[in-house]
């Protein structure tokens, strides 16, 4: 995956400032005590999550509608979110600006800054199990367009309504299998 | 109509099931190996952090708060990518986890995601307790 240049959005609110690590390393493992660093470039946290919630209502209007013209079209707009996701990263992807320009500003402005990181993540997933359920659908598999758009459904809903990071958690278990193989 | 109700369903109930285990410290499961960082002469918060994480600057922030604010705690963070050898000897399935290491490097809790700072100081309690302190010392 290809990263572009991180450009810093013109911000209404200030950078925050991540306190520095006080705690030295413990004898056991000397050196490794890090803090998760936050990027100078942080984004709002609440930004990813409106997006989830504008993306689950539009995964449940594919699931209304089911297999046909219609839900396989408004799921392709939903690939087509995910992969604006994935390749501008949350600040810059669709629904990241229409959140910075129609929602932030109505909001109370926070200092609160999150690491872009996971949420592009989460959305790489999402554009996994989408496009792959469109495509499956698109060959005339029956059920893989519901199906896919449950399961897409569930990860966006918990993330919209509990702010469960679905990727994230995935994230782990991936590295703890890659681990345990090697 | 089906496929969206049942979808929901169990979103909520995954939502729910999560949120109730979130932050909440539990017992080691089973002795655990003393390989873990021991900073704090009472206790360490040993919070291991994956790199994909939402939640794992904010709690670092809050055990660093709480450490702080406690004499002879620390808190050390570890990234998973780092040590994955961590994450099987110490069961890790979520990130963040947080081990609470007392003074002699055994485990004596645990709690994964987003860890606030009241559940920190209820699991330090009873490790500040003067008795456990005589204890360490002796």
């Amino acid at each position: 995956m290809s990263t572009p240049p991180e450009t810093t959005p013109p911000q209404t609110t200030p950078p925050q400032t991540t306190p520095p690590q006080t705690t030295p390393p413990g004898p056991a493992l000397a050196g490794s005590a890090t803090t998760t660093p936050v990027p100078a470039a942080g984004i709002d946290p609440r930004g990813p999550r409106a997006g989830a919630a504008v993306t689950s209502a539009l995964l449940a209007g594919v699931l209304l509608l089911g297999d046909g013209a219609a839900g396989r079209a408004l799921l392709g707009l939903v690939v087509l979110l995910f992969a604006s996701g994935v390749l501008l990263g949350p600040a810059r992807s669709v629904l990241g600006v229409a959140y910075r320009r129609l929602v932030a500003p109505r909001l109370r402005p926070t200092t609160e800054r999150e690491d872009p990181r996971p949420p592009r993540f989460a959305q790489v997933v999402g554009l996994l199990v989408a496009g792959t359920g469109l495509a499956l659908a698109l060959l005339g598999v029956p059920g893989a367009l519901v199906v896919a758009t449950a399961l897409a459904f569930v990860a966006a809903f918990l993330n919209a309504a509990f702010g469960v990071c679905l990727g994230c958690e995935l994230y782990l278990i991936g590295l703890r299998l890659r681990t345990r193989r090697a | 109509m089906i496929p969206l109700i049942t979808a929901l369903l169990l979103a909520t109930l995954v939502g729910l099931a999560l949120r109730r285990r979130d932050g909440r410290f539990t017992a080691p499961t089973a002795s655990s190996p003393t390989d873990l960082p021991v900073v704090g002469s009472v206790a360490t918060l040993v919070q291991i952090s994956a790199e994909a994480c939402a939640v794992c600057p904010r709690v670092a922030r809050t055990l660093t708060e709480v450490a702080d604010a406690t004499p002879g705690v620390a808190h050390v963070e570890l990234r998973a990518e780092d040590h994955p050898e961590l994450l099987t000897r110490h069961d890790v399935r979520r990130s963040p986890t947080v081990l609470v290491v007392d003074g002699l490097g055994q485990v004596r809790g645990r709690a994964s995601g987003a860890v606030t700072a009241a559940q920190a100081r209820t699991v330090l309690a009873p490790l500040l307790d003067p008795e456990a302190l005589d204890v360490h010392a002796a």
